[in-house]
């Protein structure tokens, strides 16, 4: 019963995305022509090369869309409380008889799944045509690529919404989100694997959630991260996906009891 | 013309006092342009790392072809960032049928509405990366070189703002033609590296139907010794003008069929 309204708000999300059909056909454009430059990109940059740094120009191919796929997954749920805190908006939602957190992360599920059905798959079958992307190693390595991907999904849905709790705090969040967008795209890994940056770079990266984002999933799907790597990688995806969903719960609660809202 | 500059001048004074009642974004606003083009740097330079050269062509010229790019989408970014706006913001809302009782030319009403800061970024950060790169690349300058980049960047930034009402033109039938001007925009991504790495179709359609590559690759090739594409690079503000010339009539030609929302 207490599920079921959740599932009814995602469901309608999937209806209210796939109204936009203009805005569709849009990112569709766009995701195929970033898949193109980077095509041509390592291929010039493999021109007189057969690997970089132990990566061979097949495996940086695979690994280059599937994170450009991934990134695809990127927030959302945190805008749209922005939006909410800065319109007014949100004095209303507080008011009904849900968590404004679980439903956003509801609506969010459904975002997200149908981006999957509707834009990653068909796009990972251009990327299959034209590019090329490699079998995965194993069955196993597919399996934990799989969880990966749901649990890195889920933890850029919990960071999105920590940055659009802070809009409690400053109201015009637009450029703490773009900040927030350059951080991740650079120490997730979703344009270049994190093998490749400089060792002090790699150990900061250790510590910090981005690298749960991109690099883990698609790196045990390429085989980047070995076998005996996989199951602690995860582990670590998952302690980051629980520190965040606490905190965000932690300083919503906290953010709601100070919440001014302007006359919307 | 000079009734048009005051009234410049008035709007942007306004702007600027918005601006300083929210000084804290406006910091925010132009760290985040310095992240986002640092992300393209970064990964730029982790790459080149690993290799010498990218299709014959050093870090440096690549650099210098990213801080043109960056420069000539700063002009574009700073002074016409409205363009991206026509659809939602006037259409939509009925606020075009505000701006047609006017006795002042529409196109300079939207465009003088906005004066987007964050762009000052983009001009601090694509400024310094040429000056980086030329001074690595050894390129000396002379006075006529200068003027020939400005002229270089302003022909770029050209480009982009004719690309842009051309396609935020579309507005007047579609009602918000973003989706539209945005799919287009990811195309100017291409400019960003030599365009001597892309297969011959991409190259053609950068150079005759959406002239993205003078906004970066070509007007560079000017500064390059020995590297070809000396007819191009000359071409680039002939290309500037017939794409702003067209662009211009194209949106005229839909204000003419506009029919309000009336909403």
């Amino acid at each position: 019963m207490r599920l079921q309204k959740y599932v009814a708000l995602a469901a309608s999300q999937i209806k209210v995305d796939m109204a936009y059909t203009a805005w569709y056909w849009a990112s569709m454009f766009s995701v195929t022509m970033r898949l193109f430059i980077l095509y041509f990109f390592w291929q010039a940059v493999y021109e007189n090369k057969t690997d970089v740094s132990g990566i061979s120009l097949s495996m940086m191919l695979t690994y280059a869309v599937l994170a450009t796929m991934l990134d695809q997954f990127r927030g959302g749920a945190g805008r749209e409380l922005a939006h909410l805190i800065k319109h007014g908006g949100v004095a209303v939602e507080l008011l009904r008889p849900y968590h404004l957190l679980d439903k956003l992360l509801a609506q969010d599920i459904g975002t997200k799944t149908s981006t999957f059905f509707r834009s990653t798959l068909p796009l990972l079958v251009i990327a299959m045509l034209f590019i090329g992307v490699d079998p995965p190693t194993s069955l196993e390595s597919v399996f934990a690529f799989s969880i990966s991907v749901v649990l890195a999904i889920l933890l850029a849905t919990l960071i999105d919404l920590l940055v659009g709790v802070l809009s409690f705090y400053t109201v015009n969040v637009w450029g703490l989100s773009v900040l927030q967008e350059a951080i991740i795209t650079i120490m997730s890994g979703a344009i270049i694997p994190l093998t490749l940056f400089p060792d002090w770079f790699q150990t900061i990266s250790l510590y910090l959630p981005f690298a749960s984002l991109v690099y883990v999933p698609v790196a045990i799907y390429t085989g980047d991260i070995q076998a005996s790597g996989i199951w602690p990688s995860i582990l670590i995806q998952l302690a980051w996906v629980g520190a965040f969903f606490l905190f965000v719960r932690l300083l919503f609660a906290y953010a709601v009891r100070k919440v001014t809202v302007f006359g919307g | 013309m000079k009734r048009y500059a005051k009234l410049y001048w008035l709007y942007a004074k306004n702007h600027f006092k918005v601006m300083m009642e929210y000084r804290m974004d406006f910091l925010i606003g132009v760290l985040s342009v310095f992240g986002q083009q640092f992300a393209a740097l970064f990964f730029l330079s982790i790459v080149f790392q690993h290799i010498e050269s990218l299709n014959g062509w050093s870090f440096y010229e690549i650099l210098f072809i990213y801080g043109i790019a960056f420069l000539g989408r700063a002009v574009h970014h700073i002074f016409f960032d409205n363009l991206w706006t026509i659809g939602w913001q006037y259409i939509r809302t009925g606020n075009l049928d505000r701006i047609l009782m006017r006795p002042v030319n529409p196109l300079f009403q939207i465009v003088a509405e906005r004066v987007q800061q964050d762009g000052f970024g983009q001009l601090l950060i694509g400024g310094s990366v040429l000056w980086l790169a030329s001074n690595e690349l050894g390129m000396s300058w002379s006075v006529m070189d200068v003027i020939v980049l400005l002229i270089m960047v302003l022909a770029s930034g050209m480009i982009y703002i004719a690309v842009n009402l051309f396609f935020a033109t579309f507005s007047f039938w579609m009602i918000d033609s973003l989706p539209v001007v945005f799919a287009v925009f990811s195309l100017s991504d291409f400019a960003r590296y030599p365009m001597t790495i892309y297969s011959k179709v991409i190259m053609f359609v950068l150079t005759y139907i959406i002239p993205f590559g003078f906004t970066a690759f070509y007007p560079a090739m000017y500064f390059f010794e020995g590297r070809g594409f000396t007819m191009f690079a000359l071409a680039t503000p002939l290309v500037a003008i017939l794409s702003l010339v067209i662009a211009y009539r194209f949106w005229l030609f839909g204000l003419r069929a506009f029919a309000s929302t009336g909403s």
